[in-house]
């Protein structure tokens, strides 16, 4: 199940939302939302129940381990944490990497016994005996917290990574109204646009230009630029969605995803996307690397490689892991500073340069493939300039990829939002219009999300 | 008593009575509070306007496609529910596909979202809404995969010289993907010295980086002093014949080509490559 399956947001959604309305006490609204998000992991992969106990179990026994020879005994503590490391690296391995064991029958999952979301939830469980090994958090001596914060359906598809310490206070006491769940229901909308109606139209173009059985120029540029806006449009999609779900539920997450911009280089543009997760990262490998500064650029390069390893474990992934960690340790030790000097436009040349070059990689399995569309690019070995494939896709779309694009550029959308503000403000009457405008507009993407939806079952 | 109250001086507690009770005019401050509780009203009101609106739609559109379903199907009939059933999940599996499958009004829904879709841009059409043809990510190969690579795997391309060629073996393969044809007429001129080269490779199995599905056959001649002749016919059932007569140097060259379709989806292609020339 996702948050885009029809079953979910308007089945279970919706009555996971009113049990919770049942009874005051927040014990009683953690237990629904167990159960809610128990139904949601393992809706028809039930071995994922028996992961998440299993794993929450493990979680609750090595974090006491760990907080009780913390100050006395470091080494055992750091043994603690290196088996938690490995217990999550496990199960990343075998439940969200599973192709890595084709050959290996007993690992391998033929029916796709797969857990959604398991990248995220190792991750969450590692973060949380992390904190408790750095102090960061108190331990949780109830369980049934730790198993609220585990296994909530919230953050579990793509993030954000919240951190236990910035959620307990939400577990042990929090209130639900109409105002949050007017709040979270408007973020939830919006990231069901995102995800049902922006990301298929950058989905096609991306077919178009980069899958077909002519390279163009136009294509070629297109095509990557597409498969950036899928993904963004996915993932920011999926994070919104979580965002507005946990604040129905009476929580306040963190923004995972920000905009797009040239102003922190190219070390800034990764901190925008997943936000949470990059933030972690870092945090968890700069101990590594204090001291001298080969040491910590080394870590730079390490913190990328397991980043991009924990989104997909493939040779490209990897490569372009590495390639972003030596930039990102350039920028910091070598010219990022020099770089910062330079006007925006220059920056905002080398960013989106290297971006499409590095990133680009993500998308080629093969060299083979990634040196022919870095050729194509600059027009080498290009049949023609565009195809009427892409055309047509850029062109049967255009009011959805103009929407897209004031969606994730700041420079048009805040001075159109600061005007509909100032607006707004003139009179009660003005402000009604521009708020009833809103609820049309919110109410048009829901109904279109869910026609888009059904069709997509019927056709 | 009564004397007493008609020697009450009421005009003098009027007075003292004005005096206590006199209304202070407003101060800046409490209307900006006002001006703010105003509007933390309005913005409740339209809150709960939005929640409601929103909130109804989603019930509408559960009930919809809850109570209505082309299921012939009630309840849990043809799917029995077992602890069995639950731990393997065929039964939370088979719930999924009955409401998915079972859609109602198919019809009506994808009318709905075609007619939708027209006002996503320029140039949909209701019968292909998708748009870009972009969805044809498995059928079609691609150009960026490396050749022979696994899941764009491209056809390989038998190459037979003229004479060990059957004579059926064009036919069949013709039969097979007759696609579209595409004929190549390349006329070069030069006076150099001529030499004839057939190929003897026999069975040899090149990769083509092209698009497959297609039986082209191409023919170049050239005049008497210099000759360039080459006769292809690609498919991806793999049956290549080549002759190929060679001259050393060239200064006029002439290309002709003809092409002929003989299937729809080929018609699109062949415009795309026209448009793309063009």
């Amino acid at each position: 199940m996702s948050y885009s399956d029809m079953l979910f947001f308007l089945g279970l959604l919706p009555l996971s939302i009113l049990f919770s309305f049942f009874d005051r006490s927040t014990e009683y609204k953690n237990l629904i939302l167990i159960i809610t998000s128990v139904i949601f992991f393992s809706w028809a992969k039930p071995l994922a129940v028996c992961l998440i106990f299993v794993t929450v179990i493990a979680e609750y026994f090595i974090a006491i381990g760990i907080a009780k020879n913390r100050e006395t005994n470091k080494s055992t503590a750091k043994a603690l944490l290196a088996a938690d490391v490995v217990m999550n690296a496990a199960v990343l391995f075998i439940f969200a990497h599973n192709y890595l064991f084709d050959a290996i029958s007993l690992l391998s999952f033929s029916q796709a016994v797969l857990p959604i979301g398991v990248a995220y939830y190792t991750l969450r469980g590692f973060s949380y005996c992390y904190d408790v090994y750095t102090g960061r958090c108190a331990v949780e001596k109830n369980i049934f917290c730790l198993l609220t914060y585990m296994a909530s359906y919230h953050f579990m598809i793509a993030g954000p990574l919240v951190r236990y310490g910035d959620i307990e206070p939400y577990i042990r006491k929090r209130t639900m109204s109409g105002r949050e769940i007017n709040e979270g229901l408007n973020i939830f909308i919006i990231g069901l646009g995102k995800a049902v109606l922006l990301a298929p139209v950058f989905e096609s173009i991306k077919l178009a230009g980069l899958n077909s059985d002519e390279i163009t120029l136009f294509g070629s540029w297109l095509g990557i630029i597409a498969f950036f806006g899928e993904a963004y449009f996915i993932l920011a999609g999926m994070s919104d969605m979580a965002r507005g779900l946990g604040k129905m539920n009476g929580f306040d997450y963190p923004k995972n995803y920000k905009d797009p911009s040239s102003k922190g280089l190219i070390t800034g543009l990764l901190e925008s996307f997943n936000t949470t997760v990059v933030r972690f990262f870092e945090e968890v490998f700069s101990g590594l690397g204090k001291g001298k500064k080969t040491l910590a650029a080394g870590s730079i390069v390490l913190c990328f490689v397991c980043l991009m390893i924990w989104y997909e474990a493939r040779l490209n992934f990897l490569i372009v892991g590495i390639v972003i960690g030596i930039i990102v340790a350039l920028e910091r030790c070598v010219y990022g500073k020099k770089l910062e000097e330079f006007p925006g436009i220059v920056k905002l040349i080398y960013v989106f340069i290297v971006s499409v070059a590095v990133f680009g990689g993500l998308y080629f399995s093969s060299m083979y493939g990634y040196g022919k569309w870095l050729q194509s690019l600059i027009g080498i070995g290009n049949d023609y300039q565009l195809s009427v494939a892409v055309r047509d896709a850029v062109l049967n779309n255009i009011v959805l990829i103009a929407i897209a694009f004031v969606s994730v550029c700041p420079f048009i959308r805040k001075p159109l939002f600061t005007q509909v503000d100032k607006y707004s403000e003139k009179s009660a009457r003005a402000y009604g219009q521009v708020r009833i405008c809103k609820t049309v507009a919110l109410a048009a993407i829901l109904l279109l999300c869910v026609i888009t939806q059904a069709a997509s079952l019927v056709g | 008593m009564e004397s007493n109250v008609k020697n009450m001086n009421l005009s003098a507690n009027k007075k003292t009575e004005k005096k206590e009770f006199v209304m202070p005019e407003e101060c800046a401050e409490s209307e900006k509070a006002l001006n703010e509780m105003n509007k933390e009203n309005l913005k409740a009101q339209y809150d709960f306007i939005n929640l409601v609106t929103l909130v109804f739609i989603l019930l509408c559109a559960a009930t919809v496609f809850i109570i209505f379903t082309s299921s012939t199907r009630y309840g849990d009939e043809g799917n029995q529910f077992t602890l069995e059933r639950l731990v393997s999940g065929e039964y939370t599996a088979e719930i999924q596909s009955r409401y998915e499958e079972n859609m109602p009004f198919p019809q009506q829904i994808t009318w709905l979202e075609e007619h939708v879709s027209l006002l996503y841009g320029f140039g949909n059409s209701v019968s292909d809404s998708a748009g870009g043809g972009g969805q044809e990510e498995n059928q079609n190969p691609n150009s960026f995969d490396q050749p022979g690579q696994s899941g764009h795997e491209e056809n390989s391309v038998t190459t037979t010289t003229a004479a060990e060629r059957e004579p059926d073996e064009t036919e069949t393969s013709r039969e097979t993907t007759p696609v579209y044809e595409t004929t190549y007429s390349r006329t070069t001129e030069e006076t150099s010295a001529v030499s004839q080269e057939e190929e003897t490779t026999s069975a040899a199995t090149t990769t083509n980086n092209d698009p497959p599905g297609a039986t082209t056959t191409t023919t170049a001649t050239a005049p008497v002093e210099s000759e360039t002749e080459r006769t292809t016919t690609t498919t991806p059932s793999a049956t290549t014949t080549t002759t190929t007569t060679t001259t050393a140097t060239t200064t006029t060259t002439t290309t002709t080509v003809t092409t002929t379709t003989t299937a729809p989806e080929t018609e699109a292609e062949s415009a795309a490559d026209s448009a793309g020339e063009e």
